[in-house]
C-alpha cells in the first residue's frame, strides 16, 4: 500500500486552467474524495494521478516515489469509471482477471484470485457470462471486482455510482467502503454528490473552477466551511450578511441589527464584511424571541415531506431563509411570525 | 433499473392495432427495391440455375435435356478444378495481403481526428473514380514487355531482356489487392473508431502496456471490421473477371474468366453451371470465415 501526495499540481487545456496548483496528501489506507460541480477539475486530477496526463506543473508521488513520468500500466492502480469500460469481448472472469494476467499471472492462480473478487462484490456465479448479459448494477460490481483483484496500491473512482438508481447507490456506498476498509487500500473517490462524499470519506476536497476551495474531514467541510461556496455546496445552508463590529465583549457579527456572539474557533477582523452560514435543521423555530440569538421571521412556505417539514421563512432584513423542523409537533401556517433561533456554534461565519 | 422496467413496460402497452400498420409502411418502402432486385437479380438468377441442368444447343440458349454433365465435367475436369482452386488460392492470397497492408493504415486513420481522417478517406477513394479497366492499364503500363519497369532494368544494365511480369499469378494477386485495398482500410477504420477509448484506458489502468493493449483489446474487437473487409475483399477477388484478363492473360484464367470463354462459344448452360460453383464457392468460404472469426470473443457480439 502507498500514500498518494499530489504537490502543486496545475495542467491545462487550450489555455484553460483545468486543474490549478492542487495539493492533496492521502493517506495510506484512507479514503479521499473530490467533491465538486461538473467541469471542476475532478476528473482530470484523477487521471493525472492515474498517469493518462502528465502535470503540467507540480509532482504526483504514488507512495515514495514521484510518478509524474510514469505510464498507467506501471502506477499500481485500480480504476473504477464511470461507464464502467468492461471489455465486452471477455467474460466476467476474464474481466476481473485482466489486471492479474497482465501482472503475469498463470492462468490457474488468477481465476481464484477472481473468483475471490466476484464473491467479494457478491457476484460470484456469472463467471461465464459476458458484461452486456447484465444490468447496469451488476456491471458496476464487475468493474469494481477488476479494480481490486490484483490488490493495486491506489485505488481510483470517477464517480462509479451516478449511473445507478438512488437506492442502489446508497446500498453500494456502504458496500464500497466496508471493501476499502477490508483492503485497507488508499482511495480516490470522485463525486459530484455531497452526501456521497460526507458519508463515505475520511477527507475531502472541494473544488471549483479547478482550485481546492477548500480540504478537510467530513465534519471540518460541514461545521466550519471556508466560504459561502463549500457551505451552500455541502447540503443547502442559510447565508445571512453581516458585518464584524466590536462591542462591549469583543468582536461579533451584526446582522439585521441584532448582534451574533462568534462560536469560539472563528478568527475575525473589525468591518470585515462576512455571512453567517446556519445549516436549516440548525434552526430552532420553537422558541419564543429573546430566549436565544436568532431572528424574527415571517412563513412563506410550508412544504411537507415526511419526516420533516421544509419551512421558508422571510427576515424582516428581506433575507431568505430555509429551515427544517420535525413534522410532528410543529405547527405552522402561512403568514405566521416566528422567531429562528441558533446557537452561536451552529453559525459558521464565513468569508462574503 | 426502474428505467428499463418502465421502457419495457411501454413496448408491452404499444397497441396492438399500432404493430400491423407501422410493418405496412416498411414494406411499402422496401417495395421498389425489392420488386428491382426481385425482377432483375432473382428470377435471372433462379433461370440460370435452371439452364446450368441443360445441354448446349446451337441454335439456342439450351437443349432442353435435362442433364447434370455440365457439373460433372465442371467438378471432375481439372482443367476447371485448376481453375477453381486457383481463383480461390489467389482471392485468399489477395484478402491476407489487404488485411496485413491495410490493418496499419486503418489503425493509423483511427487515430486521427475526425476532420484529418476525413481528408484522408477521400484520398483513399479517389483511385475509385478512375474506371478499374484504366487502372489496371496502368499495371501494364509499368509491367508490360516494353513497360517502364523493362525499359528501366533494361537500360541500367540489370537484365539483358524483358521479364515477363504480366501473364503470372504474381501480377494477378498485385492488381487485385491494388483494387481492393481501399475497401479493407475503410471497413477496418469504421470498426476501429467504434471502440470506446475508455476500454484502451482501463486496460493501460489494469496493467496492460501499448502492445498488450492492442492485444487484448484493440484487436479483438476490430475483428467485426476484419471479418466485413474480409467478406467484401474475398468475393469481389472470387468474382473477378477484368483484373485477371487484363494481367493474366491466357495464363492465369480464373473462373470468371472461363464463364465468359464460354459464353463466347456460346455453352450458356456450361457458363451457367459454373457461375452456380462459383456463388456456392464464395458462399461457403464466407460463411466458414464469419463462423470461424465471428464469436464474441472476436468482438462481433458488440
Ligand atoms: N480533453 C479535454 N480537452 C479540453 N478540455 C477539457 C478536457 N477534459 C476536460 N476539459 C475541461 O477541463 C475542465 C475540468 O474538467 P473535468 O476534470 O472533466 O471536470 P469534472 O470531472 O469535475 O466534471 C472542464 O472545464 C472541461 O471542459
Ligand atoms: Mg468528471
Amino acid at each position: 500500500m502507498a500514500s498518494v501526495e499530489i504537490a502543486g499540481v496545475s495542467k491545462q487545456y487550450a489555455g484553460a486552467w483545468a486543474v490549478d496548483r492542487v495539493s492533496i496528501t492521502v493517506p495510506d489506507g484512507s479514503f479521499f474524495s473530490l467533491l465538486g460541480p461538473s467541469g471542476s477539475g475532478k476528473t482530470t486530477l484523477l487521471r493525472l494521478v492515474a498517469g493518462f496526463l502528465r502535470p503540467d506543473a507540480g509532482t504526483v508521488r504514488i507512495g515514495p516515489a514521484i510518478v509524474n513520468e510514469v505510464p498507467p500500466h506501471k502506477r499500481d492502480i485500480g480504476m473504477v469509471f464511470q461507464q464502467y469500460a468492461l471489455f465486452p469481448h471477455q467474460t466476467v472472469l476474464d474481466n476481473v482477471a485482466f489486471g492479474l494476467e497482465m501482472r503475469g499471472m498463470g492462468r490457474k492462480a488468477r481465476e481464484a484470485k477472481a473468483r475471490e473478487a466476484l464473491e467479494m462484490v457478491r457476484m460470484a456465479g456469472r463467471e461465464r457470462a459476458y458484461p452486456k448479459e447484465l444490468s447496469g448494477g451488476q456491471q458496476q460490481r464487475i468493474a469494481i471486482a477488476r479494480s481490486i483483484a490484483a490488490r493495486p496500491a491506489v485505488w481510483l473512482l470517477d464517480e462509479p455510482l451516478s449511473a445507478l438508481d438512488r437506492k442502489l447507490r446508497i446500498e453500494m456506498q456502504s458496500e464500497l467502503r466496508s471493501l476499502q476498509k477490508l483492503l485497507g487500500i488508499t482511495t480516490i473517490y470522485v463525486t459530484h454528490d455531497q452526501e456521497e462524499a460526507l458519508a463515505m470519506s475520511d477527507g475531502i476536497a472541494i473544488f471549483r473552477d479547478g482550485r481546492i476551495a477548500q480540504q478537510g474531514s467530513a465534519e471540518d467541510l460541514y461545521e466550519r466551511p471556508a466560504d459561502g461556496f463549500v457551505a451552500d455546496f455541502l447540503g443547502s445552508a442559510n447565508l445571512i450578511e453581516g458585518v464584524v463590529a466590536r462591542g462591549p465583549q469583543g468582536l461579533h457579527v451584526v446582522a439585521e441589527g441584532e448582534a451574533f456572539r462568534p462560536s469560539a474557533d472563528h478568527i475575525l477582523r473589525e468591518n470585515e464584511r462576512v455571512h453567517l452560514a446556519i445549516r436549516p435543521e440548525r434552526l430552532d423555530l420553537s422558541g419564543a424571541p429573546g430566549a436565544a440569538q436568532g431572528l424574527p421571521a415571517r412563513v412563506e412556505s410550508v412544504l411537507y415531506l415526511g419526516s420533516d417539514l421544509r419551512v421558508v421563512l422571510r427576515t424582516r432584513g428581506g433575507a431568505l431563509l430555509v429551515a427544517r423542523a420535525p413534522s410532528r409537533g410543529t405547527a405552522l401556517a402561512e403568514g405566521a411570525e416566528v422567531f429562528a433561533a441558533f446557537k452561536p456554534e451552529d453559525a459558521a461565519i464565513v468569508a462574503h | 433499473m426502474s428505467r428499463t422496467s418502465s421502457l419495457a413496460g411501454t413496448a408491452e402497452r404499444a397497441p396492438a392495432a399500432r404493430r400491423p400498420f407501422r410493418w405496412k409502411r416498411a414494406e411499402a418502402l422496401l417495395a421498389p427495391a425489392f420488386l428491382y432486385y426481385f425482377v432483375l437479380l432473382v428470377l435471372p438468377s433462379a433461370a440460370f440455375c435452371v439452364v446450368s441442368f441443360y445441354g448446349r444447343s446451337d441454335t439456342g440458349f439450351f437443349d432442353g435435356v435435362f442433364t447434370l454433365k455440365n457439373y460433372v465435367s465442371v467438378l471432375t475436369d481439372g482443367f476447371y478444378l485448376g481453375s477453381l482452386w486457383l481463383t480461390f488460392r489467389i482471392s485468399v492470397e489477395t484478402t491476407l495481403a489487404c488485411l496485413l497492408l491495410g490493418y496499419p493504415a486503418a489503425y493509423y486513420l483511427a487515430k486521427l481526428s475526425p476532420a484529418a481522417r476525413k481528408k484522408l478517406i477521400i484520398l483513399l477513394l479517389f483511385p475509385l473514380l478512375l474506371s478499374t479497366v484504366i487502372r489496371v492499364y496502368g499495371w501494364i503500363a509499368l509491367l508490360g514487355r516494353r513497360g517502364i519497369v523493362n525499359q528501366v532494368l533494361l537500360s541500367s544494365g540489370a537484365t539483358d531482356y524483358p521479364i515477363a511480369f504480366l501473364y503470372t499469378e504474381g501480377t494477378v494477386l498485385l492488381g487485385l489487392v491494388s483494387i481492393l485495398l481501399p475497401y479493407m482500410i475503410i471497413n477496418i477504420t469504421n470498426t476501429l473508431i467504434t471502440i470506446d477509448p475508455a476500454l484502451r484506458e482501463a486496460a493501460a489502468a489494469h496493467g496492460a502496456g501499448p502492445f498488450k493493449i492492442f492485444l487484448k483489446v484493440t484487436l479483438p474487437l476490430s475483428g467485426a471490421g476484419m471479418v466485413s473487409g474480409a467478406v467484401m475483399v474475398f468475393t469481389i477477388a472470387m468474382s473477378t473477371y477484368i483484373i485477371s484478363f487484363l494481367l493474366g492473360g491466357p495464363k492465369v484464367k480464373l473462373l470468371g474468366n472461363l464463364i465468359f470463354d464460354s459464353t463466347s462459344s456460346f455453352n450458356w448452360p456450361l457458363a451457367a453451371a459454373l457461375s452456380v460453383v462459383l456463388v456456392v464457392a464464395t458462399a461457403a468460404a464466407c460463411g466458414a470465415m464469419v463462423r470461424l472469426l465471428g464469436s464474441p470473443a472476436n468482438g462481433m457480439a458488440r
